[in-house]
């Protein structure tokens, strides 16, 4: 079991490590090409393809990750006003649904691909792509993330990630989490200010709208 | 199934608020809301399949490049320390002019906050940063806290901005245009934040007190300028003028950019694996997040002018008769509320579809419109009572800090942005001119 535990974990941490090889590998094509084309090259239009395509499978690849990490915005007005033991109950209705959300479309994701497996369908570009390669990690990706909600439940940790709220309510208390801040040098002068742990909560979220752990922005942001 | 537009809407924008509320996920909540839809309107399962077929479109788009690149490019800025290092520049360059803090925080927050043009991710950081410090000072609350409020009004208008670029896309507009047209408002936005501390600081000397910094000599200067300063802002000008310029589209000025940073940090030594994997990580959580969001858009807005509520609210929009200006300013009201509880990708999702079609009806050019409802959809980030960015700044403020502190410090940066926003409307030129320039 604990060999089927381990092998799983390398898939989902190997897609997420492949979801960021595929954002540095089109950070590079996109910059070659715009070099050939300026060295008077003929550029290829199965760059372009790759491309959107990379667009769809890093997602794909990524979102079980960063179902695993918590990190997934949420909005936190209700649950912050609700006592624990109902936060609690809440959050194990939370897991529920999204595992369904994530399982109906895992489903209809793989049915999806087996009609385009069947029909042949292909996905016109630069190229005749067969369709289902590139569909299919669409609900790959959806059964890992219902998988990934099934786990946190299974495990009692929280499906979402800490609440930023709890800082704002009781800013005394201290945070642990200060590894976004590890990697920032504090400009000289602050340095010997004394910073309390508390005001240093790398917020990845608001009061109202939280993500888990890590990360210094979020998907305002994104 | 048919029903009139008015309910296909409420149950159309309700069941992914509802689930929103309930603490779902964001982007969990809106494919729910999403399949449910379409299990309504769509024909049952076969809606379901829909979905995901529209999904593969709409997420398999070129124009969603930028999107990771810029997001990538943020997080290298930050994880190399290159940004940091500006923020420190600024900080001995400023000398002693009162109020010192304040502007570097200005500085030091877009530098931050620019390309991931998020808000809430500076905020907190500047905030845990920053105000201890100015606290230290003597600084008075509201000058050491406004000025990271008014950050992200900046952050989202000045290029790149990885907001603007889905925006763009989820309204159909031209994403190098709307990119481009943020430049001037841009700079508008930072001579009016920073007048409005030079002004403070005059009337109420005693709000940022001076004191004694270190003092750095000329030739340390003219060294933080060359070594700290220009290399980073130009890496930034560079993207913006090989978009400016035409020689590069926004999607391969966004990937020459984030190259440039890596080629940056690398000169400076700074370039560490750990740093490398930091930032890929870092640009792959809102990478993913936004994507999911996207997954569910096209079958969203599909669905919207399906069941014909899109239309339908759109014709009652234009019944009540208002003039085009009264309208803008009903949508930028109604983002406002909308910014109380959602995050900007939500507010996003769920207004583009209307607001854009409804901008075109009434014959606005898109760019223009698009530039206000960025900065509409930054000021409902920080209008009480509810903005998120409020909570944000109590969380990391010092435990004395009350949120009438925070509502206080945050309304004259507001007003500045609201300001800029009826400059535009008044105005347009000023977010139009550019990019008409650079065709």
């Amino acid at each position: 079991m604990s060999l089927l535990a381990r092998s799983y974990d390398r898939l989902m941490y190997g897609m997420a490590w492949c979801a960021g090889f595929l954002m540095a590998a089109m950070m590079i094509s996109i910059c070659v090409d715009v070099v050939l084309r300026n060295l008077g090259f003929q550029s290829s239009a199965h760059l372009f393809t790759f491309t959107e395509y990379a667009l769809l499978i890093m997602p794909c690849l990524g979102a079980p990750w960063l179902v695993r990490e918590r990190g997934h915005v949420y909005v936190e007005i209700v649950l912050m006003h609700l006592s624990a033991a109902n936060r609690h109950r809440m959050g194990i209705v939370i897991g529920v649904f999204c595992i369904t959300v994530c399982a109906v479309l895992a489903w209809y994701g793989f049915d999806v691909t087996w009609t385009n497996y069947t029909r042949r369908d292909v996905d016109v570009r630069s190229m005749d792509m067969p369709r289902w390669m590139i569909v299919i990690f669409i609900p790959l990706s959806f059964a890992m993330m219902a998988f990934e909600f099934l786990r946190h439940m299974l495990r009692g940790t929280s499906v979402l990630g800490d609440m930023a709220s709890a800082v704002a309510l009781k800013p005394s208390d201290p945070i642990d989490d200060v590894s976004a801040d590890e990697t920032l040098p504090a400009p000289a002068y602050v340095k010997p200010a004394p910073v309390k742990p508390a005001s240093v909560k790398p917020a990845t979220g608001g009061a109202v709208t939280s993500a888990g752990s890590g990360g210094r922005s979020t998907g305002d942001g994104t | 199934m048919s029903l009139e537009w008015y309910w296909a809407a409420a149950v159309l924008f309700g069941i992914s608020i509802v689930f929103m509320m309930m603490g779902i996920p964001v982007a969990i909540a809106f494919c729910a809301g999403n399949i449910m839809g379409a299990v309504l309107f769509m024909g049952g399962t076969n809606g379901i399949i829909q979905t995901i077929n529209n999904g593969f479109g709409s997420m398999t788009t070129f124009a969603l490049v930028p999107i990771p690149m810029f997001l990538l490019m943020g997080e290298l800025f930050y994880h190399t320390g290159l940004a940091t290092r500006c923020f420190n520049a600024a900080d001995k360059l400023l000398g002693n002019i009162p109020g010192r803090l304040s502007y570097v925080t200005l500085i030091g927050g877009t530098a931050f906050a620019g390309p991931a043009g998020s808000s809430m991710g500076a905020c907190a950081l500047l905030g845990s940063l920053m105000v201890p410090e100015m606290a230290k000072r003597g600084y008075n609350k509201y000058l050491s806290i406004g000025p990271i409020m008014g950050v992200g009004g900046l952050a989202v208008i000045i290029p790149p901005s990885a907001l603007t670029v889905l925006l763009a896309t989820l309204g159909q507009t031209d994403v190098g245009d709307l990119l481009i047209a943020g430049i001037i408002p841009g700079f508008v936005l930072a001579v009016m934040y920073g007048v409005l501390i030079w002004a403070w600081t005059k009337w109420d000397p005693s709000a940022a007190p001076q004191y004694d910094a270190p003092p750095v000599g000329r030739d340390e200067k003219i060294r933080l300028i060359f070594v700290d300063v220009v290399p980073m802002v130009g890496v930034i000008a560079f993207s913006v003028l090989i978009m400016l310029t035409g020689w590069a589209t926004p999607t391969e000025a966004a990937a020459l950019g984030a190259l440039s940073v890596v080629v940056l940090a690398a000169c400076y030594r700074t370039m560490t694996w750990a740093a490398w994997v930091k930032s890929l990580e870092g640009a792959l959580r809102i990478t993913v997040m936004s994507f999911l969001i996207i997954f569910g858009s096209a079958t969203f807005a599909n669905m919207l002018a399906f069941t014909g509520a899109s239309s339908g609210l759109m014709n009652w929009a234009l019944s009540f008769d208002l003039a085009p200006i009264g309208m803008v300013l009903v949508m930028i009201g109604i983002i406002l509320f909308l910014g109380c509880f959602m995050d900007q990708l939500s507010m996003m999702l769920l207004t583009a579809p209307i607001f854009f079609p409804l901008a075109k009806t009434l014959g606005f050019d898109l760019t223009w419109f698009g530039l206000i409802m960025l900065l509409a959809l930054e000021v409902g980030y920080t209008t009480p009572p509810f903005g998120l960015l409020l909570f944000v700044m109590k969380g990391v403020a010092p435990p004395d800090t009350t949120m009438k502190d925070i509502y206080l410090a945050a309304m004259p940066f507001i007003a500045c942005v609201l300001i800029l926003i009826g400059v535009i409307m008044v105005f347009p030129p000023i977010a139009t001119w550019l990019p008409k320039m650079s065709h």
